[in-house]
């Protein structure tokens, strides 16, 4: 017979939730990453990453697929940069103005169309992302500066620190990304976050617990929204300045393919599939400029091969090496 | 604004939104039996469009026949679908439902890149059919004869698929696939084959779309990323799943588009995906959509 | 636990995989040149090698390596020799100012250049101002106009009014006076639009009307009804691309090349390879540099074979402008006699004369930019034969496209204008 507290310690290992060590640990290797890659290229896996980390509490962990995510960075970038250019907001300010419009928008596509099914509402999803693309384009080219993107946005200060060094710049982004991945272990060590995987799990069963799942859903993707449009905000602190492909559905679907290459469902998925996928993006193209074809290559035999990314992969193999060593241990212990 | 604009220009304007409506229809209809019978959304959709555009350029430079070019572009990219079910999708079934769709978003990011290292980054022309050239013109109103074809063609293929559909025993089988596919297995029929079936029908109907919109104007590689998107906007507002509503919703969106341009070019892009969101407000299944299904 | 180790594989990985990089990076990124030792010219630039104008980026790319080899072949530039490093800016804001930074913070790039979007062009340039580097762009961009004129920027292709003027004078000279025009929806296509309703009012041009397109528009029946019906004699495509290649097409399908001129403002080799047949006796298009030009100047037979020996196909517009910028650019540093001093070799630049790919032609001092001819040539239909594609028809010589200095400054030259809506 197992002890009941040996039990307890074996569940813990069987299906732990990840320990806010990984966070600290990750911290410091992101810190020390400018001295191995470029400091652009760092700077800017850290701002997809964080878009990544927004958009895999959607997929990985509640299971609802967006497939018009750079809606929320897009809006995020473009208001941030306007409030910059036009009313010469501070650094908080604008962050704060990029993260509460993507906010205002997910909350009216989720009215829209939450309830819907998972396909159904990723369809959707794509075409509002569309849809903003080309009013953005066109309509209110005034404004957005259309095609041409909105320049002239003037650096900004962190207190007394200018953010306009590269370095200094990729160390507050540094920042800004330890804290949300803390946030985003936070609130899947909540109740919370236990909800969204209920629900992705087993929608049916966590409603009928008495769990308002069209609620969860909602919440779940405003929250996306709000490290989408903050990276959509810090993209633009980076650029100094907002492309319209911010916009564009590929930017969308590079938020998807870094998600999924890193790992969906997982706490530092995102972050690696960032880094991998620019890795490649970049070292690629310095041989061919073909590189899609090779990054959507990979990703089709990641989704046939190997659905948990890299780091689900990583897990999964060392769940089951885990298991089986329990197995023994169980076997051992039941004589 | 409606004053300076006679009633020839009005009526022009409709023939030339339903021609721009049949292809639309084209795609949504395609995609619209692939998702009704295999739960998959064919993110590749416009990308095997693309691929008819250039079997039809293979064909027409080799044979210089376009009958022969849009024919081998239908039946070869069918069974390049088919083969892509085979190898790529149908060790996704029973998995997370979603994988399906992230694997042809993939193939939608590949393969127009691969197109790019085979055929090169200029696009391939091909001219329109001596047969079909020239206008057919009736008092102050000239058709071209192309979008007559376009027109009149569509509806052709729309009726055989109705006939297939609903006549044929296969149709039969596919339109009870598509409704229970459970019962059908129960039945002792191999679904699996039904649905490569269904999937190379709704690929060619791609394919067929690619094929007549090329001599409009050249087969480029990127040029499927836009037919996805118009086949998903069709969709969303004729209904998942309905090929009623593919069909309307179809002909509706290009006559809209159609009018767009005449009122307010630079808002005809914008203008399909403002009926989209309008239909998600006032009627979210789509306009033929079953409840239930969204 | 088995997260940390995820963590710790997972860095491990990432760390192996940064490893490689940063040995790469000792060894230099690929350039066409092979790496040059310390002391070597470090001149970088950037092209949509991905998205709709690969192809031109492509002939950007071809030309510069073209040049920055012909100069090495000489023993480079006052006994230097030049390191070549080029970029996909994919055609992508974001991504070109990343190759920006990359170009000059990491790879110490001393000069760069490139660029076809202008809007990227502009958004570099900025950039490059603020590091003071000289950057050399190859596309058709405002750069040269008021606020966005910079110290350090040099463009070598034209201003789009530019090609707006030349093509229209043109039009109105030759093939009639009352005009249509479809125009793409953005920045490239009203500066072009602003241009053509410009002369037209100096030359008593009747302006029937405008539409808007959206930019990558695919279908253009839609637009042809209103055309139709206001009949005009010539019509005008201000746009690019496959939306032109589009447009072309459909015109032809509408019998609309029967009736009346079609003249793009624009155009490029692969629109007239695209359109083919299409491409007939009734439609005109603009551009900076053709093949044609080989029997009229010897320093464009020279390029040309030169660049078809090396490539096996003519040469866009945008790759000679590259060929020139970057010639410019070693040019200047002789005269200078300097490699090193940047603001002294910007300075030399200004107003400097040279016979490269046309006839003899300069950079202008005050704004920066190239003074070229902008050619008409019209297509040969069926009788196309491989790259033999069009005849010239006209050379309209730079001086009389481009505004004064004082004009192109306050940004003066079309303000009256009242773009449609």
């Amino acid at each position: 017979m197992i002890d009941p507290a040996e039990r307890q310690k074996m569940l813990q290992e069987v299906a732990p939730g990840p320990r806010s060590t990984i966070v600290w640990i990750a911290a410091l290797a992101l810190a020390a990453l400018p001295l191995v890659i470029s400091v652009p290229l760092a700077t800017e896996i850290l701002i997809w990453g964080i878009s990544g980390l927004g958009f895999n509490l959607l997929l990985g962990y509640t299971g609802v697929l967006s497939f018009g995510h750079a809606a929320y960075f897009g809006l995020g970038a473009y208001s941030a940069g306007l409030a910059l250019r036009y009313w010469k907001v501070g650094l908080f300010a604008s962050l704060a103005i990029g993260i509460v419009s993507a906010m205002l928008l997910a909350c009216f596509i989720g009215a829209l169309a939450i309830r819907r099914r998972g396909v159904y509402f990723a369809m959707i999803s794509l075409a509002f992302a569309q849809m903003l693309y080309f009013i953005a384009l066109s309509p209110l080219k005034e404004i957005t500066r259309g095609e041409d993107g909105l320049t002239h946005i003037p650096s900004v200060a962190f207190f007394s620190i200018p953010l306009d060094k590269p370095r200094n710049l990729y160390y507050f982004v540094l920042a800004v990304t330890v804290l949300m991945l803390y946030l985003t272990w936070r609130v899947l060590q909540s109740p919370f976050g236990k909800v969204l995987e209920a629900y992705r799990e087993n929608e049916d069963r966590a409603r009928a617990c008495g769990y308002n799942t069209t609620l969860v859903k909602f919440t779940s993707l405003v929250l996306s929204a709000l490290f989408g449009g903050l990276a959509g905000a810090l993209n633009t602190l980076y650029l100094s300045y907002v492309p319209l492909t911010t916009l564009y559905w590929l930017t969308s679907g590079t938020i998807v393919m870094m998600t999924i290459l890193g790992g969906k469902g997982t706490l530092l998925g995102p972050l690696v599939g960032a880094g991998v996928f620019l890795f490649l993006q970049n070292t690629i193209s310095l041989y061919t400029p073909r590189w899609e074809a090779f990054v959507g290559s990979l990703f089709v035999i990641i989704i046939l091969v190997f659905p948990g990314g890299i780091v689900g992969t990583i897990r999964e193999k060392y769940m089951n090496r885990k298991m089986s060593k329990l197995q023994h241990r169980a076997a051992g212990a039941g004589e | 604004m409606f004053a300076d604009l006679s009633w020839d220009v009005l009526v022009m304007q409709l023939f030339f939104g339903l021609a721009l409506g049949s292809i639309y229809v084209l795609l949504a209809s395609g995609l619209s039996i692939i998702y009704g019978l295999l739960d998959v959304v064919n993110f590749a959709h416009g990308t095997f469009a693309m691929l008819g555009a250039y079997a039809v350029f293979l064909a027409v430079t080799l044979t210089g026949s376009f009958a022969v070019g849009i024919a081998s572009a239908v039946v070869v990219v069918a069974v390049l679908g088919m083969a892509a079910e085979f190898v790529l999708l149908k060790p996704l079934y029973g998995k997370d439902p979603l994988l399906p769709l992230l694997l042809t978003f993939g193939l939608s990011v590949a393969i127009p890149d691969f197109m790019k290292i085979i055929f090169g980054l200029i696009g391939k022309p091909v001219s329109y059919p001596e047969a079909l050239s020239g206008a057919t013109t009736l008092g102050p109103l000239t058709f071209s004869n192309y979008r007559l074809f376009v027109i009149f063609f569509t509806l052709a293929i729309l009726i055989s698929l109705w006939l297939f559909l609903k006549k044929s025993d296969l149709g039969m089988i596919i339109r009870a696939a598509t409704r229970d596919n459970l019962m059908v297995q129960v039945l002792g029929i191999n679904t699996s084959r039904i649905w490569s079936i269904g999937f190379a029908i709704g690929i060619g109907l791609a394919a067929l779309a690619g094929a007549i919109s090329v001599p409009m104007m050249a087969a480029t590689p990127d040029m499927g990323v836009e037919m996805t998107m118009v086949a998903f906007v069709v969709t969303v507002v004729g209904g998942l799943g309905s090929l009623g509503g593919a069909i309307v919703g179809g002909l509706l969106i290009g006559v809209i588009v159609a009018f767009t341009s005449l009122f307010a070019g630079e808002y005809s892009n914008v203008a399909m995906y403002f009926c989209m969101a309008v239909i998600l407000l006032i009627r979210p299944r789509g306009l033929f959509g079953e409840r239930g299904r969204e | 636990m088995n997260e940390k180790t995820d963590q710790k594989t997972s860095r491990r990985n990432f760390l192996k995989s940064s490893a490689a990089v940063a040995g790469l990076s000792l060894f230099g990124m690929p350039s066409l040149v092979t790496a040059a030792p310390q002391g070597a010219i470090k001149y970088g630039t950037m092209h949509p090698l991905t998205g709709p104008y690969s192809a031109q980026g492509a002939d950007q790319m071809k030309a510069t390596q073209l040049a920055v080899e012909e100069w090495n072949a000489r023993g480079g530039v006052l006994g230097r020799k030049i390191e070549w490093i080029y970029r996909d800016d994919q055609l992508n804001g974001a991504v070109g100012l990343r190759r920006a930074k990359e170009l000059i913070e990491e790879e110490k790039c001393d000069f760069i250049g490139g660029t076809l979007s202008g809007a990227i062009s502009l958004a570099v340039n900025e950039f490059a101002a603020k590091n003071r580097t000289p950057f050399l762009a190859y596309s058709q961009n405002d750069m040269a106009l008021g606020s966005d004129f910079t110290k350090y920027g040099f463009d070598f292709m034209c201003l789009p009014y530019s090609a707006a003027l030349a093509t229209s004078k043109y039009a109105f000279t030759k093939l009639g006076k009352k005009w249509f025009s479809v125009t793409a929806d953005y920045k490239w296509g009203h500066s072009i639009l602003e241009g053509w309703i410009w002369q037209s009012e100096q030359m008593s041009g009747q302006f029937l009307g405008n539409v808007y397109a959206p930019l990558g528009a695919t279908d253009f029946s839609t637009y042809f009804t209103r055309i139709m019906a206001a009949k005009p004699e010539v019509l005008v495509i201000n746009n690019v691309g496959a939306d032109q290649t589009a447009a072309l097409k459909q015109a032809s399908e509408l019998g609309l090349t029967k009736r009346m001129k079609i003249v793009c403002t624009k155009t490029t080799l692969s629109t007239l390879k695209e359109v083919g047949a299409a491409y007939d006796e009734n439609v005109l298009g603009g551009m900076t540099f053709y093949s044609g030009l080989r029997d009229k100047y010897p320093a464009s037979k020279k390029f040309l074979d030169a660049y078809i020996k090396k490539f096996g196909q003519p040469v866009e517009p945008d790759g000679e402008s590259g060929y020139v910028a970057t010639n410019v650019l070693f040019m200047a540093m002789e005269k200078a006699k300097t490699t090193t001093d940047k603001e002294k070799i910007a300075a030399t630049m200004e107003g400097m004369k040279y016979t490269l790919t046309k006839g003899p032609e300069y950079v202008r001092a005050c704004d920066h930019q190239r003074v070229q001819s902008y050619l008409l040539v019209r297509g040969k239909g069926r009788k196309a034969n491989g790259w033999d594609l069009a005849d010239i028809v006209e050379e309209v010589p730079g001086e009389s496209i481009i505004m004064s200095c004082a004009d192109n400054a306050k940004n003066l030259p079309f303000v009256n204008v009242k773009l449609p809506k």
